[in-house]
């Protein structure tokens, strides 16, 4: 099965999570994205996403100026957003339990 | 690089031209910015933009993607779905002109003439620009002028076309909605004055060439052989025909000699005899038997009267 089908559903709460620690700018996130092993991601998923979480409310921005290239915005979690994710982790995990023991007992 | 990023973002919004005004200046807003962070990792690592991000299209497509099912309904849902099929509608029709003449839909055809437009535009703005720096002489031609110079004129055209089709090529990076307004109340208003500029120019060469148009009107129609004398009718500037009107000859300092015509007392006869008459009267909406006096054929208003009215009566004789 095609992953980017899947990842598609999912792509708000992995984005959320890298966030969890640290804060990263665009670039930055989609590097951790794929380093977790999400490597199929695009750059522009990951653009796409962050705009819209900011727009959501779940997301607080910030730019560090850079002396070499250009600035950098940093997104961070707000409290909304952490809230999110723990209830987006939560339908998560329980959806991950359902598939696994379907698929477990074929 | 700045350019390849300014580019790149410019054709990734042309790609999302389609989405809500609202909606696509959300997502763009932060694009050039962010694909500047992404381009300086990409150096960094030794690649390019365009090999790490893929096509402009392919990374409108992924954005686009990632909206799924949040583009916002709100209160609106119902005018939104509205929105929704009237755009679906217009898209189908757009494909269907475009099949007839040869292109994936007529907007696709459109967007390959927005350069043409651009130099177009830059030419309309230089013969405006010209117009007011020679102080607004007014309409000469269809070529800018600065004062007399045309030379002066196709160089500010030149630097003006330069201008408007850099401004056309960035223009998908503004996306601010009121320098989308601003952009579009411009266009109109240079589509309207180029049409302004076209009739103008047209209505001066047809005059020009127009030389042996035989009209109804003042100006189209002289004869430079009239020496006085004869048949006349007088009009005005709307090729009306004046009544009660009388030629005076500045140079003998007398009137005319002449029979001058109006459509108030005209007789058949003479509509038969000067057609022209006949037409200048007939398009003001005289025709003969209208006017309130007979031709010369009318009966003289005395007839004889035979009849007596006292017949002698024989009385009877016995």
């Amino acid at each position: 099965m095609d992953t980017t089908q899947l990842l598609k559903g999912v792509l708000d709460l992995a984005v959320l999570a890298v966030l969890r620690e640290e804060d990263g700018y665009g670039y930055d996130i989609l590097r951790r994205l794929r380093s977790a092993g999400l490597d199929e991601i695009g750059d522009a998923s990951v653009y796409g996403t962050l705009r819209r979480l900011f727009a959501a409310g779940y997301l607080t921005t910030y730019v560090v100026p850079s002396e070499e290239g250009p600035h950098r915005k940093y997104y961070s979690l707000n409290p909304s957003g952490r809230s999110q994710l723990k209830t987006g982790g939560e339908t998560w995990r329980g959806f991950a339990a359902t598939m696994d023991a379907l698929l477990e007992s074929r | 690089m700045n350019l390849d990023i300014a580019h790149y973002a410019a054709a990734v919004g042309a790609a999302l031209a389609d989405l809500p005004d609202d909606i696509r200046a959300e997502l763009l807003e932060d694009l050039p910015a962010h694909l500047a962070e992404v381009a300086a990792e990409v150096e960094a690592e030794g690649g390019t933009l365009e090999a790490r991000l893929g096509t402009p299209a392919a990374y409108a497509a992924e954005l686009r993607a990632t909206l799924g099912a949040s583009v916002p309904a709100g209160g609106g849902a119902r005018l939104s779905t509205l929105v929704v099929q009237a755009k679906g509608r217009l898209r189908t029709t757009d494909r269907q002109i475009g099949r007839i003449i040869g292109y994936a839909g007529l907007s696709e055809f459109g967007r390959l003439l927005r350069p043409g437009w651009w130099v177009v535009r830059g030419y309309l703005a230089a013969w405006i620009l010209c117009e007011v720096v020679s102080g607004g002489s007014g309409p000469e031609g269809a070529l800018p002028r600065i004062g007399d110079s045309v030379v002066g004129g196709l160089i500010v055209a030149l630097a003006m076309i330069v201008a408007s089709v850099w401004l056309g090529r960035t223009a998908a990076t503004r996306v601010k909605r009121w320098q989308r307004v601003g952009s579009g109340v411009v266009s109109a208003g240079l589509v309207l004055f180029g049409i302004g500029l076209l009739v103008n120019v047209d209505d001066q060469a047809t005059r020009e060439y127009g030389g042996g148009y035989y009209g109804e009107y003042p100006g189209q129609w002289v004869d430079a052989s009239w020496q006085g004398g004869g048949n006349l009718v007088v009009v005005d500037a709307k090729g009306q025909v004046l009544s009660q009107v009388s030629v005076i000859n500045l140079d003998s300092e007398s009137y005319v000699d002449a029979k001058i015509h109006n459509c108030d007392a005209i007789l058949t006869w003479e509509y038969e005899r000067w057609p022209v008459l006949a037409r200048l009267c007939r398009h003001q909406g005289l025709y003969p038997g209208d006017s309130p006096t007979g031709g010369p054929t009318a009966a003289p208003t005395v007839a004889p009267t035979t009849t007596p009215s006292v017949t002698p009566t024989t009385a009877p004789t016995r």
